[in-house]
Formats: structure tokens, sequence, C-alpha cells
């Protein structure tokens, strides 16, 4: 009955705790415990290689020479530093004569594997690509590069890009589909055919005219993608900006005179992200699977920069050394199976129909 | 009578694949400062376009609607806003009308803050105390609240502008049988107090004979009867007027009822019927009727009726 008067006490939540929903929806993706962990691995992985040039570098972490400390990870030093024997030119310190002066009056501490992404490794006991040894845990490739070094960047690379394209992407989609949903009507006719018209374009063939003018870096190729990838959210968006439109709240807030825009950003958005955050991993994984194939085809990041689809198509091209194919295969596939292990749990999790176990 | 609201020959029609339903179609009426106008009809008459007309959800197609001497319907969005503080809604469905992720008191804060008025405790606080619920109520999100309670956050979200002009789309049809009896009382208290007028969209006649000061009855986009409530429910002029009264349940089982039963249908508002629109469904409609629209007339001051046949009204229930 609608008695005015004291309500029931219901504890009241703070403005910062969990609502009961979300507290829900972290109990559901625990509960997949598949994805929980993808989750962590990936995290794991994804925060070791943001120290890339710790782990693999061909500059020494810490170097003590003649009582003094040098940090060649961080800093540029100049050989003539380290005895007047040498150039004013930067320091190599794989270079077995500044070594051994190094090691002479003082010591070093290298990472774990002492290579970059562009190290060539020297002295190789057989040609390159050489086989995994105990210096070259997964052996070099046909440049005499580590192969671990390069994948430990490329790793980070991929994911860099998956998630500043998702990212900007997603608000560029989410944004044109909240345009079209909220407005309807010509606005989203015109809208929804322009759409499928610049779907139509053959992106491959456009991005192989592009790296023949221009030659193709990080920003470049996200930009170029950006122009194709945004178009995935919107239909997702506008269906829901479509339905949230006609809501009585809506309604009510458009009635008291509530911009357009604080309308879609308060009161619509807010259901929109559901369906949205819902398809972020996938979309995630997307991205690092565009990036590696067209590295693969050679339309990619520019020549030297580690990327995990140069090395499937180095694996492709040197099959007498299948280190390069296993390994490119092996943290490929692993990676996307990992993100598509979170988009499972984060979907399952989203699910309204799903309880907990 | 200096009316607040002064709808003329309004018509909104809506282009649909295969032709232009004619949702209203001429409507006009005045509200003035303070009364209480009672819009009724049966579903899909028209009834609540007329009311997202005039609060501009909706673009009429064509008609004036004039606002405390401001015509609106013509005014760019931008110059609409500050009128847009005068006259506010409250709709049929409590459980969607609120925001769920919003709470109350953010929710009634809204519009104050969108009009860069005071919206602090206080001015919620007061706003909630009006419509009878406690300022604890602000921290709250509606899943809280049950139906007639969420109505009445409606109506102080709707009051907090300090408008002269309430819609009620239809807004306590979703609401029990006592809790309606509740907000109505709550409505006929506000606008006592606050001189609100409101235009009250129903198809409940026991309602609007309880809170109106002035019935217009709708039909097919039309009005066909517009007069104070006495001669409306006392003296029915239009056939179609006295039909929906004869529906109305009396809550008397022994009573001796005649119900007047309409055959058929409201024909679709794609294609109006020639005529008088009510034709294919009217008792006493003759050859006239068939081919000639009933001019508004105005047989009695204050009482319009849109109909051929010149009637004594018989007294109701007789």
């Amino acid at each position: 009955m609608d008695v005015p008067g004291p309500l029931v006490v219901v504890p009241v939540q703070g403005r910062f705790s969990l609502s009961p929903i979300t507290r829900r929806r972290l109990a559901i993706f625990r509960a997949h415990r598949r994805g929980f962990w993808s989750l962590w691995v990936f995290l794991l992985l994804f925060v070791l290689s943001l120290f890339a040039e710790f782990l693999a570098n061909d500059r020494p972490l810490l170097v003590h020479f003649a009582g003094h400390w040098y940090v060649p990870v961080l800093h540029d030093y100049s050989e003539d530093e380290f005895g007047s024997g040498f150039m004013p030119i930067e320091a190599d310190f794989s270079d077995p004569d500044l070594n051994r002066a190094i090691m002479a009056r003082g010591w070093m501490i290298w990472p774990a594997i002492p290579f970059s992404f562009s190290s060539i490794v020297k002295d190789l006991p057989s040609p390159a690509p050489s086989p995994p040894s105990w210096r070259n845990l997964l052996g070099t490739d046909d440049q005499a590069r580590d192969v671990l070094a390069r994948v430990i960047y490329g790793f980070r690379i991929s994911v860099l890009f998956g998630f500043t394209l998702t990212a900007i992407s997603s608000v560029i989609g989410i944004a044109a589909g909240a345009v079209q949903g909220f407005y309807g009507g010509l606005t989203d006719l015109l809208f929804q055919r322009f759409i499928e018209i610049w779907a139509g374009m053959p992106q491959l063939f456009l991005l192989i005219i592009l790296s023949s003018i221009i030659e193709p870096g990080f920003w470049v190729l996200l930009g170029f993608l950006l122009l194709f990838s945004w178009m995935s959210l919107t239909g997702l968006v506008r269906a829901e900006f479509l339905r949230g439109r006609n809501l009585d709240y809506v309604r009510a807030a458009k009635a008291l005179g509530v911009t357009d825009i604080s309308v879609m950003w308060r009161h619509i958005l807010p259901n929109a992200m559901v369906a949205t955050l819902t398809f972020l991993p996938f979309t995630l994984s997307s991205s690092v699977t565009i990036l590696a194939s067209l590295d693969f085809l050679g339309f990619g990041m520019p020549p030297g920069s580690p990327s995990l689809g140069e090395l499937v198509s180095q694996g492709k091209d040197n099959l007498q050394a299948p280190w390069l194919g296993i390994t490119a295969f092996v943290v490929l596939g692993g990676v996307l199976t990992l993100l598509i292990f979170i988009g499972e749990a984060v979907r399952d999790a989203f699910d309204p129909r799903r309880m907990v176990k | 009578m200096t009316a607040l609201l002064e709808i003329a020959h309004l018509t909104k029609h809506f282009a649909i694949r295969g032709g232009v339903v004619r949702a209203v179609d001429g409507v006009s009426l005045a509200l003035a400062r303070g009364e209480t106008l009672a819009l009724v009809g049966e579903s899909g008459c028209g009834k609540s376009t007329v009311g997202r007309c005039i609060l501009r959800l909706t673009r009429p197609t064509s008609g004036q609607i004039v606002l405390d001497g401001t015509r609106i319907d013509t005014l760019p969005e931008r110059r609409l806003r500050p009128m847009r503080r005068r006259m506010q809604v409250v709709f049929q469905d409590p459980f969607s009308s609120l925001d769920p992720r919003q709470r109350i008191g953010d929710a009634i804060a809204e519009p104050l803050r969108n009009f860069a008025l005071p919206a602090g405790p206080a001015e919620i606080a007061a706003l909630l105390d009006r419509v009878g619920l406690p300022a604890e109520a602000a921290r709250r999100r509606p899943h809280a609240f049950s139906g007639g309670q969420r109505q009445r956050i409606g109506i102080a979200r709707a009051l907090a502008t300090g408008p002269d002009l309430l819609i009620c789309d239809e807004a306590v049809s979703a609401l029990d049988v006592s809790v309606k009896a509740q907000i109505v009382n709550l409505l006929a208290d506000l606008q006592a107090r606050l001189g609100l007028a409101l235009l009250f969209i129903s198809h409940d006649l026991a309602i609007v004979e309880h809170l109106a000061n002035r019935v217009a009855v709708m039909y097919l986009g039309r009005i066909v009867e517009l007069a104070d409530r006495r001669s409306v429910f006392a003296a029915p002029r239009h056939p179609y007027t006295r039909a929906l009264l004869s529906a109305v349940p009396v809550p008397d089982p022994t009573a001796a009822r005649r119900r007047i039963v309409l055959g058929g249908d409201v024909p679709s508002a794609l294609a109006p019927p020639a005529g008088c629109r009510f034709h294919p469904r009217c008792p006493a409609a003759f050859d006239r009727c068939r081919v000639e629209e009933p001019a508004p007339r105005i047989p009695v001051p204050g009482h319009m009726v849109a109909c051929h046949l010149e009637v004594t009204p018989p007294a109701r229930g007789g």
C-alpha cells in the first residue's frame, strides 16, 4: 500500500560502493574459472611486457665503473666515459672490447635476456636462423635477432595497439550509434546508408595503396584501421538508443528541458554500455589479429619493429627452422585464446539470465 | 477567461509505410489557469499525442499552440527551453518514468540543475514533502518504492521547476484503485495550493468526474464534445459521449443499467470514414452523417458538440 510516512529502513549504499548488480556480475565472472584465470595470466604477461626494457635489452641494467654508477637502461652514455681508448659515440655494451674494459674496473648487471628486439646476436655458432640454445632460449630469426626478446616486445606492441584501437573505435562507434539511435528518422536513415557504403570499401586494397604512398607506422596504421573499425559497435549502440529514446524517463527528461547530450549521457548510455562492454574483449582480440595479419603481409609496422605477424611470416619463409613458426603460433594463439576466454566470462557476467552457481 | 494554454486546429500526422496516420486532426481547446481539463477517449484516439505535441516531444504537423501568450509550436528548441519550465508532464507507467540508475534526489534535482535553480537537500526535501514522501527517500533508487510512491516522485520531479501547466498522461491509470484515489487527491490538493492548470489525459471517466472542471471527449483525432463536467456527465449531447458514459461501472450490482454497446472497433486513423467519423458505429446515424462532417456547434453556452443530431439530451442513467 502506498502509505506516506516512514519507509522501511534499508541500508543505504555509499556513493562509491558496488551496486548489488555489479557485485553479482563480479561473482559470476569469478565463478567462471577459465576466464578468471585467463584474465590474471593476461594481466601478468601484459604488466611484465610493459617492463620489457628491463627484461630483454642489449644494455645492462646497472654498471659500476671506476667508482661511478651508470644506468644504461635509462640513459645513453658516451663510450669514451669508459676509457680514453674509445670513441665519443653511443656506448654499445655488447661490444667485447667495451665489455672487457668495464669488467676490468667494475661490474655490470644484465637483464635476464641480454638482447633487445633489434639487437643482432654476434658470433652465432650456426648461420641464422639458429636453433634454440641456452643463450637464445627460442633461437634467433633469420636476421640473427633473439626470438624471445622479439616476442616480448611484439606482444607488448600488439596488445597496446589492440587496446588503443579498441578504445578509440569504441568511443567513435558509441558516439555514432548514439546519434543515429537517438535522433532516428532521416539522420538514422542517411547514416545507415553511409555505413553500408563505407563498410563496402575494400580495406586491404586501400591499405596496400596507402603503404605505397607513405610508410605505415604505429599511428598511421591505427588511424587507418580506425576509419573502418568503429562500425562494429555502431549497430548495437544504435539499437540500444532506439529503444532508450522511447523510455518514459527519457521523455520526461526531454520535457524537463534537459539537453540532448545530457539525456544521452546520463540516461541512455549506461544501458548501452552493458552491451558494449560485453563486446570489448572480442574487439580487442580482433584488433590484435588485424595487426598481426597486416604485419604478416608486410603492410604493417615498419621493417625491424618487433611484431608477431612478422614472426609468422619468418616461420613460413624458414620452414627448416620450426622454432620460428612454433613460437609464433603458440604466442599468437595463446594471446587470442586468453582474450576469448576473458570475453566469454565477461559476456556471461553481463548476461541477466545467468545465475551464480 | 484568460487562457493559459490555447490550442487551435492542432494536427499531427505520422507518415508510415502505406499512408498517413491522422493521429490528431484539428483539435482546438483552451485551458485557463488553475483549471482542470480532462481529455478522454478510447485508446488510440490521439489524447496522448495532443499532450506530446504541447510538450514538443513530437513536432505538430500544423496548428497553433499558445502558452501564456507565446506561440510555442514553432519556437526553435533553444528558445523553447525556458518555456519548458512552465509545463511539465507526469507519465502513466511509474515503473518506466524514473531512471532505475538515478537516486530519487538526483532525479528530482535534474530539472532544477538544468535550469540553474537551487537544488540543495532542503529544496529536494521540500518537494518530497509536498508529495507526501519523507526526505530520506532522496537517497534511494526507484526500485525501493511502490508504484504509488514512484508516481509521487514523478509528480515531485514535474513540480520542481514550478510549472503553470501539468500534463498528466494517464497518470493514475496504472495504479491500484486505492492508490489511484490517493494520487488523484494529491493532484487536486496540489492544484488548489499551487494554482496549477491540469490537462488530465485519461480514459477513466469515474476519476475525470471527480477531478475535472471541463471535459473534452476525443474520437479518432477530433474533439467531439467539450463542456463543463456537469453538462457532460448529466446531459451529454454526442452519441459517442453517451456510449462512453454508459460504460462506466456503477458500484451497485442491482442497479438497472442500459448500456449503449458500440459495434465494431475504432476505424483506422489511416483511413478515417467520410462524413462524421463516428457514423459507422453511431446508433443514431442517418444519411447526412455519411456525407457531411458535422461542424462544431455551441447549442448552449460553454457546450461544444460536433454532431448533426439536434437532441435534447436524456437525463443520465435514464
